[in-house]
Formats: C-alpha cells, sequence, structure tokens
C-alpha cells in the first residue's frame, strides 16, 4: 500500500485513515421457486465496498478519485461526507468525525453527486440559491458577493430565472454546482462532475472546477471515468481498485511506476516488413501505411532513430501513452 | 388473438401479484372501511329501536354492506389505475403502437387482470369477514337472480372501466388526469351506493344519481342480490345500463381515435 | 428557531411556486376535495333522516365532529402527511435523500415539510365554513376555557397523527414499500369521522386506550362541548407526547440504519 502522498504542505482538511465498509444484501435466486425461497430463508452476501484504505487531502489540492465501477468511490465520497458511517476507520475531516453530521461540519462541506439534482424541476435556480442563503445561514453581503462571484465562474447569469427543466443537461449541472458552492465549503466533493455532459460543456465545467481550485483556499476531490477530467484538471491521483487503494500520486509517478512507455506513431512512405518493426519494441497497431510501437521510456530516442534510418518514412510522432491505456492496465491487474 | 390476450392477462396478473404485500394491505384498508361502516349502521339501527329502517332490515343492511365493499374493492383500486394515462404522457404508448395488438386492448386486458388480482383478494378477505358475521348475513340461493346479480356485476365492471379509461384517454390533450379521476371516483364512492343504500337520499338527489352511470355499481347489482327490485323491473335496468355502455363506448372509441391522431402526429 | 421559522416560510413560498405549475389540475384536486365532503355530509343527512340520534351525539354535534375531523385532516394533509408517507419513501428509494441529510438543518425538518400544499388553502374555506355553521347550529354555546381546550386538542390531535406517521414512514428505511400500511392507516383514521359510540364495549375501549384515534376529532369536540373531563385531558396530551418521542426515537434509528446499510 503506498504511503499517503502529498504535493503540499498545507494543513491536512481531510484524513481517514484504515476506512472500511461492507454491506450485505439478500441473495435471490432466479425464477418463481426463488422467490418463493427468498420470502422465508434469505442468503445474506456480504460486500466490502472498500477495505481498510487511507486518504489525505490538503487545502489547495484538487485530487481525482478513479476506480473502476463498483470499486468503492461513491461510497468512500459519501462515508467522507457524512450520509454513510465507516464499520471501522477513523474520519477526520476540518476536525470533524463526518458521520455525526454536526451541523458546523455540514457548513463546511459540499457534495455534489453524480446524476442526482437538487435544484427543483419547475423553479429557476435563483429560488434555489435564496434557499441555501437561509439553510446555511449566509450572512447577506457575503450572499450577494458569493452568487455574484461563482454565477459569473460558471457563466448563468442568464438563466438565473429559467426553470430547470428548460435548460439543458450541462447548464443545469453548472446550476447545481453554483448552488453547491454558495455557502462557501472549505471541501468540496464531487461525484462524476462531467458525467453525461458532453465536450463543450465538459469543458466548461472543468475550468469552472479548476477555477476554484486556484484560489488555494478549498480541498476538491473528485471522482471520474473521464480521462480529461483526471488529465487536466487533478494535482494528484487516487486510484482504487476493489475497495483497495493501488496507486496515489502525480500523473508523472503513475506513468512512471505503471507504463513508462512511450508510444512511436510512423506513417510509411511504402511497404513495410512487421516482423522487422516488432524487434524494436511493442507493436499495438499496424496497418499498411501506419503503425504504432510501444517503447520503454528512456529508449525513445534510440529507436526512433533506429526506425528513422531502417525504414522510409514520411512522418513520425512520438506521444505519450494513453492515460486510459495506464489505468486500463492497472484495473486488469487485479488479483494481487 | 386468444393466445396473445391470455398472455398478457397473466403477464398483468403476475406483476401484481409481485407486490402481494402491498395490496393484501391495501385491500384490508378496504375491508377495515367498510367494517366500520357496518358498526356506523349497527349503531343507527340500535339508536332507532327499529328493526327496518328504509325497507332494509339489519341482515339485509350489513349483507348490501359488504356486498359492496367487495365490489367496490375491486372497482374502486383499478379507477386508480394511471396506466393508460401515464402509457400516453410519458411517451410509452410510442413503443405499444408497434406491437401487433392495440393498445387499447391491452390495456383494457392488464385492467381485467388486476380486476381478477385483486377480487381474488378481495373475496378472500370479505370471506373471512362474513364467516365472523355469517348469522347476520343473507345469502342468496335462487339461481335466476344469481344469474341476473352476475350480469349485473358483470356490467358493473365494464362501466366502471369504460368511465375511468375515457377520462384516463383525456391524457392526449391534458398534463395531468389525476384531478379528473380522483373527483370521479369520489363521486363514485357515494354514488355507487357502497356506503348507503341510493334510496335513503331525499327524491331530488337521487334523481340526480339517476342521471349518473354509478348507481349500477353497487346499488343496482346489491338489489337485485337482496331481492329489492322485481325481475320485472331488472329487464329495462339492464337496458338503461346497456345504453350507457354503448354510449361510453362509443366515447372512448372517439377519444382514443382522435387521441392517437394527436398523439402520432406531434412526434410526442 | 428563527431560521426554522425563515425556512418555513420559504419552503411555502417554494410549494406554492412549483404548484402553480400545474394549475389546472389543481384547481380540479380542490374540486374533488369539496365534492367528497359535500357528498358524505349528504350521507350522514340521510342517516339522520332515519333517527335522531347516533348513540349520544345528536345530528348537530355530529356536525360538529365531522367539521372537526375534516380540519384536523386537512392540516395535516397540507404539512406533513404526504412529505412523510409518500415522499419519504420516495426519497429514500431514489437516494435523493442524502442531498437532504447533508444540509445543516435536522433531517426531520425536511423529510416532513418540503412539499407544503399551499394551493390546498383554498379548499380550506369550506372546511373553515362547516365548522362555523356547525358551531352555529349549536348557538356558539361554549366558554373561552372550552374553546382553548378544543385549540388544544386540535393541536395534540395534530402531534398525535405525526408520530403515527412518522412511525410508519419510519418502516421504509427497512422495506422497500410502506405505502400499503400507510393507506391501512388513512382508512383506520377515518374512524375519527364518525362519533365513537357507533361502536361497543370492546371496541370502543380500543379506540380510546389501544389505538386512540379517538384523540383525532372526538376529544376536541367533547372538550367543546363540555363532556370532556380533565381526566381525558390529560391521557390525551400524555399520549400524544409519548407517542412523539417514540416516534422521533424511531426515526433516529431509522436514519442510523440508513447510514450505515446503504452503499
Amino acid at each position: 500500500m503506498p504511503a499517503p502522498f502529498t504535493t503540499s504542505a498545507e494543513p491536512l482538511t481531510v484524513s481517514a485513515r484504515n476506512l472500511t465498509k461492507t454491506y450485505w444484501f439478500h441473495e435471490k435466486e432466479p425464477g418463481l421457486s426463488g422467490s418463493l425461497k427468498a420470502l422465508f430463508r434469505g442468503r445474506k452476501k456480504w460486500v466490502q465496498a472498500v477495505q481498510g484504505i487511507d486518504l489525505d487531502l490538503h487545502a489547495g489540492e484538487l485530487v481525482g478519485f478513479i476506480g473502476p465501477n463498483g470499486a468503492g468511490k461513491t461510497t468512500t465520497l459519501k462515508m467522507l461526507s457524512g450520509i454513510l458511517c465507516p464499520n471501522a476507520g477513523t474520519i477526520d475531516v476540518l476536525g470533524h468525525v463526518p458521520h455525526r453530521r454536526e451541523k458546523a461540519f455540514l457548513k463546511k462541506i459540499a457534495f455534489v453527486a453524480g446524476q442526482r439534482n437538487r435544484l427543483y424541476w419547475d423553479l429557476p435556480a435563483e429560488e434555489y440559491f435564496q434557499f441555501c442563503q437561509v439553510v446555511y445561514e449566509i450572512p447577506h453581503d457575503r450572499y450577494q458577493a458569493a452568487k455574484k462571484r461563482l454565477v459569473e465562474m460558471a457563466d448563468i447569469g442568464d438563466i438565473l430565472t429559467v426553470p430547470q427543466r428548460k435548460l439543458s443537461a450541462g447548464q443545469r449541472k453548472r446550476c447545481e454546482l453554483v448552488a453547491a458552492l454558495l455557502h462557501d465549503p472549505r471541501v468540496i466533493f464531487l461525484d462524476e462532475p462531467t458525467n453525461a455532459l458532453d465536450l463543450v460543456n465538459a469543458r466548461k465545467l472543468r475550468e469552472f472546477i479548476r477555477a476554484k481550485a486556484r484560489d488555494g483556499r478549498h480541498g476538491i476531490l473528485l471522482t471520474s471515468h473521464n480521462m480529461v477530467d483526471i488529465g487536466e484538471v487533478c494535482d494528484r491521483l487516487v486510484i482504487i481498485h476493489g475497495g483497495r487503494i493501488v496507486f496515489n500520486g502525480d500523473l508523472a509517478a503513475l506513468r512512471q511506476r505503471f507504463l513508462p512507455v512511450k508510444q512511436i506513431k510512423i506513417l510509411f512512405d511504402g511497404p513495410w516488413e512487421r516482423d522487422e518493426l516488432a524487434q524494436l519494441g511493442d507493436l499495438t497497431r499496424a496497418d499498411i501505411h501506419e503503425a504504432v510501437l510501444e517503447v520503454e521510456t528512456g529508449a525513445t530516442a534510440r529507436v526512433a532513430a533506429l526506425i528513422c534510418s531502417r525504414f522510409s518514412i514520411r512522418d513520425i510522432t512520438i506521444m505519450e501513452a494513453p492515460l486510459e491505456r495506464i489505468i486500463e492496465s492497472i484495473y486488469a491487474r487485479k488479483g494481487r | 388473438m386468444m393466445r396473445k390476450a391470455l398472455s398478457i392477462f397473466r403477464l398483468a396478473f403476475m406483476e401484481r401479484s409481485a407486490y402481494r404485500v402491498n395490496f393484501i394491505l391495501e385491500i384490508s384498508g378496504g375491508i377495515l372501511s367498510i367494517l366500520i361502516v357496518v358498526f356506523l349502521w349497527l349503531a343507527v339501527y340500535r339508536s332507532s329501536g327499529r328493526a327496518e329502517l328504509g325497507g332494509y332490515s339489519l341482515a339485509e343492511m350489513i349483507t348490501y354492506l359488504l356486498g359492496g365493499g367487495l365490489i367496490n374493492s375491486f372497482l374502486l383500486t383499478t379507477a386508480e389505475n394511471p396506466e393508460t394515462s401515464q402509457a400516453i404522457q410519458d411517451g410509452a404508448l410510442s413503443n405499444m403502437l408497434i406491437q401487433p395488438i392495440t393498445p387499447y386492448w391491452v390495456w383494457l386486458l392488464r385492467d381485467l387482470a388486476a380486476k381478477a388480482f385483486f377480487g381474488t383478494i378481495g373475496l378472500a378477505g370479505y370471506a373471512i369477514v362474513s364467516l365472523f358475521l355469517s348469522e347476520r348475513l343473507i345469502f342468496l340461493f335462487d339461481p335466476l337472480r344469481l344469474i341476473l346479480f352476475g350480469v349485473a356485476l358483470a356490467a358493473a365492471v365494464v362501466l366502471q372501466f369504460l368511465t375511468f379509461e375515457s377520462l384516463n384517454l383525456l391524457a392526449f390533450w391534458v398534463e395531468n388526469t389525476y384531478g379528473f379521476r380522483f373527483t370521479l371516483r369520489v363521486i363514485m364512492e357515494v354514488a355507487g351506493g357502497a356506503i348507503i343504500p341510493l334510496s335513503f337520499f331525499p327524491g331530488q338527489l337521487q334523481t340526480v344519481f339517476a342521471l349518473l352511470p354509478f348507481p349500477y355499481l353497487v346499488y343496482f347489482p346489491m338489489r337485485i342480490y337482496l331481492n329489492k327490485i322485481e325481475f320485472a323491473e331488472i329487464l329495462p335496468e339492464l337496458v338503461r345500463a346497456a345504453a350507457w355502455m354503448a354510449g361510453l363506448t362509443g366515447l372512448n372509441v372517439i377519444l382514443w381515435k382522435r387521441g392517437l391522431r394527436r398523439y402520432t402526429s406531434m412526434g410526442d | 428557531m428563527g431560521r426554522y421559522a425563515r425556512l418555513f416560510t420559504l419552503l411555502c413560498k417554494l410549494s406554492l411556486m412549483r404548484q402553480m405549475a400545474y394549475r389546472p389540475h389543481f384547481f380540479l384536486m380542490v374540486f374533488g376535495k369539496v365534492i367528497r365532503m359535500v357528498l358524505l355530509l349528504l350521507f350522514f343527512q340521510a342517516v339522520f333522516l332515519k333517527v335522531d340520534r347516533l348513540g349520544q351525539w345528536t345530528f348537530d354535534q355530529v356536525l360538529l365532529l365531522f367539521a372537526t375531523f375534516h380540519l384536523v385532516d386537512y392540516i395535516m394533509s397540507i404539512t406533513f402527511q404526504r412529505n412523510l408517507s409518500y415522499g419519504l419513501p420516495a426519497l429514500i428509494q431514489s437516494g435523493n435523500l442524502d442531498s437532504r441529510i447533508i444540509l445543516p438543518i435536522h433531517p426531520l425538518f425536511m423529510a416532513s415539510l418540503e412539499n407544503i400544499d399551499m394551493m390546498d388553502f383554498i379548499s380550506f374555506i369550506p372546511c373553515l365554513g362547516l365548522l362555523i355553521y356547525a358551531l352555529h347550529r349549536l348557538g356558539f354555546a361554549f366558554t373561552w376555557l372550552q374553546a382553548v381546550m378544543y385549540g388544544l386538542l386540535i393541536a395534540n390531535a395534530l402531534v398525535f397523527l405525526f408520530a403515527v406517521v412518522l412511525i410508519i414512514a419510519t418502516i421504509s428505511f427497512w422495506t422497500t414499500r410502506s405505502t400499503g400500511l400507510a393507506r391501512v392507516f388513512d382508512d383506520l383514521t377515518r374512524v375519527g369521522r364518525y362519533p365513537l359510540d357507533i361502536f361497543e364495549g370492546f371496541w370502543k375501549f380500543f379506540f380510546i386506550y389501544v389505538l386512540p384515534l379517538a384523540l383525532i376529532s372526538q376529544m376536541p369536540s367533547q372538550a367543546l362541548l363540555g363532556a370532556l373531563s380533565s381526566g381525558f385531558l390529560f391521557y390525551a396530551l400524555a399520549c400524544s407526547v409519548l407517542l412523539a418521542v417514540i416516534a422521533v426515537r424511531f426515526w433516529r434509528t431509522g436514519l442510523k440504519n440508513y447510514s450505515s446499510t446503504s452503499s
């Protein structure tokens, strides 16, 4: 288990140790006989959603929390925000124990769920923001300032009075985010924020999140499936798989540790020998005129030179291994 | 065709039974309500000191209420059935239209399945209640009357379906049909005769009620059962009921056709 | 505490705005409810054409009982009843309860009062009208003390009903569907429309001491008519308070269960 890795000397805002969450459900056999059996003798099946993980978050950090479906990301986020109670382990968020859900604690955090909207369907965002002001007891001038700033950042100024049901998914998402941040929470949990958003809206959202993180006072923990989110937005990456943390560090360390390769893309001028190229590295793609070769990071320059001398090529490009490949290889490795 | 119908019916029946605990509770609630009304009438008879009120003896009244309650339990619960409205409003109708059976028949069959299911549970429930009250109940043995009673019940089922389905079909034009169905259900509870025989109401009110098809739901069948209506009168009443059915069928057909035209032209 | 009052006002405003999006639907609902009340009144009238007393209750007194029941039922249904009986199970199922419990206010507040049926105020008018009419028929023959007791017992009825509805709603933390039970309860409380004299012996005892539905409309009405002993008054208050304490404890357990066993 990698030791907690920090990129910042700032105070710890979130600190979780040995976090464990298990839950059970009744297993049911298919068919009518299964239903009958389940009525009398339910078989309990235990699932360890999260197994003894450690997690840290500092003020000013933007940490990406990724893992395959069912790895325990959302469960962990819910434990950190106090929605769920861990079975074992300790959590400290800004000096509070989350699952006690003390008022002071709740006023310092925000949790934005991926697929669920808080804002009322028939009402404009403006109304819900007012609701937030009263609930979070935000003083008037601070509320006005925060609202102005956030609305501008999220670019929703002209849709504040439009009912949610008339807005697009991207606009709704941005309204949700503003609502969540009005009370200036110090720790922000985002569960799949760019889920179901198209390219343009996802980018806008990313910019918004980055702008928020830039002011250095907030700790942001987000989960995502989207590689662009992770690559472009996060300072640090935590990968969870099968309820355990398999990596905790920045992108460079990730590449270094799991897949220290580069990809060389070659455009050939004419016919070429497959076997000859395969000697030099890992041939991941081969077409009539094109090939992609994976090569260890250190050897890139040498191999590239060899290719240029041995083959008749039109163009050669050297790229970082795409993040998906790295992550996929991590997911595939599980079994250890 | 028959096989298709049967399979739709069977599927709907099984769907209902998946939530049987919930439905048993709902039926129990209905039985409870009727029992409370029974208690009420027991008190009324007690207070009056008479053996007969409005032409009904105590035994007849209790039988009337239980019978009415049973009929109501499987009519009423499906009066809340929003399937048709929902299918129209959320667009599920589109999927149904490309299937080789007209959606209207599907809804009818599913409603019958629901009625059959509730009827079974209701029957079991009321049978148990009847065991406790058996000395106070009247049982009908005359075969001819029983047949006519059955016919009247069938008419009640059809009439109720047609009435509420026409409201459901309004979903083609209106955003939410719940208000209509709720209002009609409220009227049906009293105007159907389930909590009090309609003859107890003052004359003018009875005339108003007679203008609606509701008396055929509970009041008419129960009167046949309790010998409160002569053979000679039954036939004309059945004819009137048939007229209502014809009228409502016509209404349903018009609403369905017009509504479908609107639905398919709007690309909803 | 002032915050909760402000919140309540805000929730009323938001609920009203949301309801106005469905205006025609709402008017029909009010119409339906009024029709229901009228028809039930006609039912009582028809009954009283045959008798002049139900147990000890005359028609005018039954009218008061009826109006009182509807008043309590009305307040209950525009505030907490739908939120708890139908809203809460839906929130639990959909997972949307999460966003409510991390708001810095008591989760029970939102669970009970998030949606206030504001438009239903219109059906309050016939309800109130009926009450005034009933009092008029009784010649407004009550003292200030009796009126105060009446008000107190109505508030008491609401606390009692809140507790019961909360207990039933809390069950949905463990099962997926508690709406059946809520319906049974609905039907059972309708007993409150009728004077308890319709029951004899066992059942009368039952509805006063075992499942005290008598608290809902019977006791307030009796208080106004000067027929309620102080013994019963204290009994009624004690019942509700006790049940409310149990209900809130149960709710907390349910919420804890939700945090422990969800994922």
